[in-house]
C-alpha cells in the first residue's frame, strides 16, 4: 500500500469530526471513503490540506527524527506509537480531554471477536488493565477472521497485524 | 488527533437512536442493546461507538465550545 493511502486510513475516521465541524462536505467525505477502501490515488498535498491538524504532529517526530514527513517508517511508528503519546502527553486539545475521548482516539491493538455484516467486536487491554470492548467498521480490513489482531482509530479497523 | 464532539440521545425507535447535538439532530444506529434515552454518545458513520459518562461529555462539550468561540474570534 502506498503511503499517502496508509496514512489516509489512519486519519480517515477524523473526516467524521471534521463533517460535524463543517470543515469538509459529505461529498468530501464519501470521496475519501471510497478512496481509503479502494486505495485508490491520493495526492500529498490534498492529505495536507484536508488533515491540517495531524502534519504539524508529524513533523515534530519528523525533525526529531532527521526523516521526511512522508518517510513510510515514520509514518508507521507515528500511527503506532508517537500519535498515542502526544494523547497521553496531553498535547494540544487532549491537555484538558477527558479520558474516554482520549481512550477513543487512540491507536490500539485489538482482538477480533466477532464479525457481523460491515461490523467487528474487538477487545483491548486498557493501561489500568481493564478490557475495553467495542464495535468497530470492517471496510478497511474486509479479510480478517475472528482471533486476529487489528488496530482501531475510533470507529474503524485500519490494519491487521501479526 | 482529533477530539470527538459527544451528543446526547433523546429518542430511541427499536434500533435507531436520535441523537442531539445541540445544533442539529441526527439518527444513528444501535448496537449495544443497553444505550437509553439521555445517554451521551460518541457516534461514527451513524455507529453509536460507546457511551461517554455525563461528566466527562459535558466537560468535553464545554471545551469544544471554546474551541468554536476562539476560532469565530480568530476570524472577525
Amino acid at each position: 500500500m502506498k503511503i499517502e493511502n496508509y496514512f489516509l486510513r489512519y486519519a480517515f475516521p477524523c473526516t467524521y469530526i471534521k463533517l460535524q465541524r463543517k470543515e469538509i462536505t459529505e461529498d468530501e467525505l464519501q470521496d475519501l471513503e471510497d478512496i481509503a477502501i479502494h486505495n485508490k490515488p491520493i495526492s500529498r498535498k490534498r492529505l495536507e490540506k484536508v488533515f491540517t491538524k495531524a502534519f504539524p504532529n508529524i513533523d515534530i517526530i519528523a525533525k526529531k527524527l532527521h526523516k521526511d514527513r512522508w518517510d513510510p517508517e515514520l509514518m508507521r511508528d507515528y500511527f503506532l506509537k508517537y500519535h498515542n503519546e502526544f494523547i497521553e502527553n496531553g498535547h494540544g486539545i487532549y491537555a484538558i480531554a477527558p479520558p474516554t475521548f482520549k481512550d477513543i482516539c487512540m491507536v490500539h491493538i485489538a482482538d477480533v471477536t466477532g464479525k457481523k455484516d460491515r461490523f467487528l467486536s474487538i477487545e483491548y487491554e486498557k493501561k489500568d488493565g481493564t478490557i475495553k470492548k467495542r464495535n468497530v467498521f470492517s471496510e478497511f480490513v474486509p479479510d480478517v477472521k475472528v482471533g486476529d489482531k487489528v488496530t482501531v482509530h475510533y470507529g474503524y479497523a485500519i490494519e491487521v497485524v501479526k | 488527533m482529533c477530539m470527538a464532539i459527544p451528543g446526547k440521545v433523546v429518542d430511541i425507535k427499536e434500533s435507531i437512536a436520535t441523537v442531539d447535538y445541540g445544533s442539529e439532530k441526527r439518527e444513528v444506529t444501535i448496537m449495544n442493546p443497553d444505550i437509553k434515552v439521555g445517554d451521551y454518545v460518541v457516534v461514527q458513520n451513524k455507529l453509536i461507538l460507546q457511551t461517554v459518562p455525563e461528566k466527562e461529555a459535558l466537560e468535553a462539550i464545554k471545551q469544544w465550545e471554546e474551541v468554536f468561540k476562539h476560532e469565530i474570534e480568530n476570524k472577525e
